[in-house]
């Protein structure tokens, strides 16, 4: 499962050494290396991309250094490996740890700070601020996309913000210093730039008409203001890359990618501009990007939703098969009741019930009397008892051995998905039968939540153990295999065990266990609740 | 002599019941069956004034049994006997045409006083009985209300109503100021004329014709 989609890793190691291949295509002899060298070094810089997926840090950190080296050396795959180093940053904020992703962008700052200061280039303000942001853009981006990819729910406004906020950032900063300088009024520039940033906040939800009005400001951008046109590019691209992600159409995709070409080309290609097949190709690329971002971030979004809607469907199903089984048991147990039991004790009454009626004084008399009765009591009970076996919303804790329920549920929740590790201790079978029938019961509900809220997947240790005169119940789950398949909890099931904890004077505490699980934990004593 | 037919599978109940009846000196059990087929046979053969019939039987099962009897004697008196009263089958028996039950730890003088009243076409089911049994019916097959049946006198429409009450025949006669051997002959001709097998289902008749309220109180009609 971890070594899923190899093609995929291959793809990135050939696209790491094209692009440098690309990149120092025309380069020659530089001050160090031949232009023959270019290719090791493209292989250098590339191949490890392979690896990104399932090393980050380490892959991020070997491209870091590998950038001060080129730089040093003058090559020009340094230009490669500082692109290279951002998409590794992404991926690393997308998978590892926070302290691993502060670690990696910090020296990677380093290291574009090396890059960047080349003999010609001044320290600035400027400089500093590209070697910082250029590092921390693409790891906060990774570990929002971590946290937010399954959580992009129509409901949450949080993305929206963030777009919005991020579309104002780009088109009011970039451009504020250029807003006198066309022929239109200082505040209307000023107004549309505010309003095309914000206008990707409902991108999500209006994609088709943010990117048209991204386009229409783009070519009005183009008329007027050229120096906006950059931003306004930027600002496109992202709406198209939203648009591919909301809109699932193939076709409506290449349409979006098509007209993207259309107004890059139209930004970019000015009088003098000479256009030759490499440009197109740059170009044709660069609308090619937020296309495919937004195109994985939508997959992504449709298979968590699907493998949600699995999940819901079966834990609803594994539910319902203990149900049905119960049902099924119960119905046999009452059926064997009836029909052996009550059959032939009935027949006794009734021997003895003649018996008396023949004889009726004497001992012997009273001996039957009292048989009969006897008899009769019991037949009674044994109708409460069908009774109970037979009302379908009865508890199954009447019928079945604890233990074999909690076994059972185990069972069927492994076979749901779920990694279960089962330690009940054999000598909780001495406890008190009703603390017993609560533990079970406790293992099937916190079971059937951990399927619904963690997923199939998820490593559940089940601990039922003597504690005292009572049991003691825990059940701990580790971090869900992937994040994106939480369910919003009904909390009805956990009111349920707390009720019947309760009811027994015991304990039941539920929370996360601090390693990124959940633990359940109940105490359930020997007696009732004084 | 009250001749009785039992059929049980047990030799327990059986036995039980030929002591029982012998006791009470005006009683005889003719035949003893050990399952339906063999209750058939025997009911053709002696022909009993009552049935006593276990339902779970093995081969052909009291069931079974029951509308065989019925089908080649239709003025069989039939009485279940049962375990549990709620069985099911107790009910498929009584719409089937047994004439009423006994559970089997029912006290004895009940059971004898149920086979005496059964012989003389009495009602068997004391009126809470009856009622659950009636509901359970009405419940069971959630038919229509239907008009008063047609072709019944004045006087029988008020006969039926009482019975689906729940009133034995005696109470009906004071009801009614009339003896019980008119009663008596207004119930069976109602019951002829209806083409009923029993009292329970002369009731749900009463009660499906609006005779009878949910209650269990006669409707009174106009004048």
């Amino acid at each position: 499962m971890r070594w899923r989609g190899v093609p995929l890793d291959v793809l990135l190691a050939v696209s790491g050494v094209a692009l440098d291949l690309v990149t120092t295509a025309h380069a020659g002899d530089t001050r160090f290396l031949p232009a023959a060298a270019n290719i090791p070094m493209g292989l250098l810089a590339g191949l490890p991309m392979g690896l990104v997926r399932h090393r980050p840090v380490p892959v991020t950190l070997y491209l870091a250094l590998l950038l001060v080296v080129t730089d040093q050396l003058g090559s020009f795959t340094s230009n490669t490996v500082q692109i290279l180093v951002c998409v590794a940053l992404g991926v690393t904020g997308f998978r590892a740890g926070r302290r691993a992703t502060a670690v990696t962008v910090a020296v990677t700052i380093a290291a574009t700070a090396v890059n960047i200061a080349d003999p010609g280039i001044a320290f600035t303000a400027n400089t500093w601020m590209y070697s910082v942001l250029l590092p921390v853009f693409p790891a906060v981006l990774g570990a929002y996309l971590r946290s937010s990819a399954g959580r992009l729910e129509e409901c949450d406004v949080t993305p929206d913000a963030l777009l919005a906020a991020a579309g104002v950032a780009i088109s009011v900063l970039s451009t504020w210093t250029t807003w006198h300088s066309g022929s239109q009024p200082v505040w209307m520039v000023g107004l549309l730039a505010v309003v095309g940033g914000l206008s990707l906040g409902v991108a999500r939800r209006l994609p088709g008409l943010v990117f048209l009005g991204q386009a229409v400001l783009l070519v009005c951008a183009d008329t007027y203001l050229n120096d906006a046109v950059n931003t306004c590019v930027i600002l496109t691209l992202i709406a198209v890359g939203v648009f591919a992600m909301r809109v699932e159409s193939w076709a409506w995709t290449v349409l979006a990618y098509l007209a993207g070409c259309l107004l890059t080309a139209i930004a970019v290609v000015g009088d003098g501009t000479e256009v030759t097949p490499f440009r197109v190709g740059v170009l044709m690329t660069l609308v090619a990007t937020p296309i495919a971002i937004g195109r994985y971030l939508g997959m992504r979004q449709a298979a968590a939703a699907a493998e949600r809607r699995r999940a819901e469907e079966a834990a609803r199903a594994a539910v319902a098969q203990v149900r049905a089984d119960q049902l099924a048991e119960r119905e046999r147990i009452a059926r064997d009741v009836h029909d052996i039991v009550a059959h032939h004790v009935g027949a006794m009454v009734l021997r003895a019930g003649a018996a008396r009626y023949a004889a009726p004084d004497g001992p012997v008399a009273d001996a039957l009397s009292d048989i009969r009765e006897t008899g009769h009591q019991v037949l009674q009970d044994l109708r409460d008892l069908l009774d109970l076996l037979r009302e379908p919303g009865r508890e199954p804790h009447l019928l079945a051995d604890p233990g074999d329920v909690v076994r059972e549920s185990a069972e069927r929740m492994a076979a749901a998905g779920l990694v279960v590790d089962l330690d009940l201790d054999p000598a909780t079978d001495h406890a008190p039968l009703t603390a017993r029938a609560s533990a079970a019961r406790i293992v099937q509900e916190g079971l059937t939540n951990v399927l619904k809220h963690a997923g199939p997947g998820t490593r559940v240790r089940v601990t039922v153990a003597p504690a005292g005169e009572g049991l003691s119940v825990e059940i701990r789950n580790g971090r869900p295999p992937t994040a994106i398949e939480r369910l919003p909890s009904s909390g009805r099931g956990l009111a349920g065990m707390r009720e019947r904890v309760r009811a027994l004077g015991g304990t039941l505490s539920a929370g996360p266990d601090g390693e990124g699980g959940w633990l359940l934990a109940a105490s359930l004593p020997a007696r009732g609740g004084a | 002599m009250i001749r009785v037919l039992v059929a049980d599978d047990q030799a327990l109940v059986r036995a039980g019941v030929r002591m029982l009846l012998q006791a009470t000196g005006d009683m005889e059990v003719v035949g003893e069956a050990e399952d339906g087929a063999e209750a058939v046979r025997l009911a053709e053969r002696h022909l009993p004034d009552v049935i006593l019939m276990d339902l779970r039987m093995p081969r052909v099962d009291g069931l079974e049994a029951i509308r065989r009897v019925l089908a080649a004697r239709p003025g069989a008196r039939i009485v279940v006997l049962t375990t549990f009263a709620e069985d099911a089958n107790v009910y498929a028996a009584l719409r089937a045409g047994a004439v009423g039950f006994l559970v089997k730890d029912d006290e004895p003088e009940r059971m004898v006083d149920a086979v005496r009243r059964a012989a003389a076409g009495e009602q068997l089911l004391a009126p809470s009985v009856l009622r659950r049994v009636v509901e359970r019916f009405l419940a069971a097959e959630e038919q229509a209300a239907a008009p008063p049946p047609a072709g019944l006198t004045e006087r029988e429409l008020e006969v039926l109503a009482l019975v689906g009450t729940g009133l034995s025949n005696a109470e009906i006669a004071e009801e009614l100021h009339v003896g019980v051997t008119t009663v008596k002959t207004h119930i069976g001709a109602a019951m002829d004329k209806l083409g009923l097998r029993n009292r329970i289902q002369a009731a749900v008749v009463a009660h499906r014709a609006g005779l009878v309220d949910a209650s269990f109180r006669p409707v009174r009609r106009g004048p």
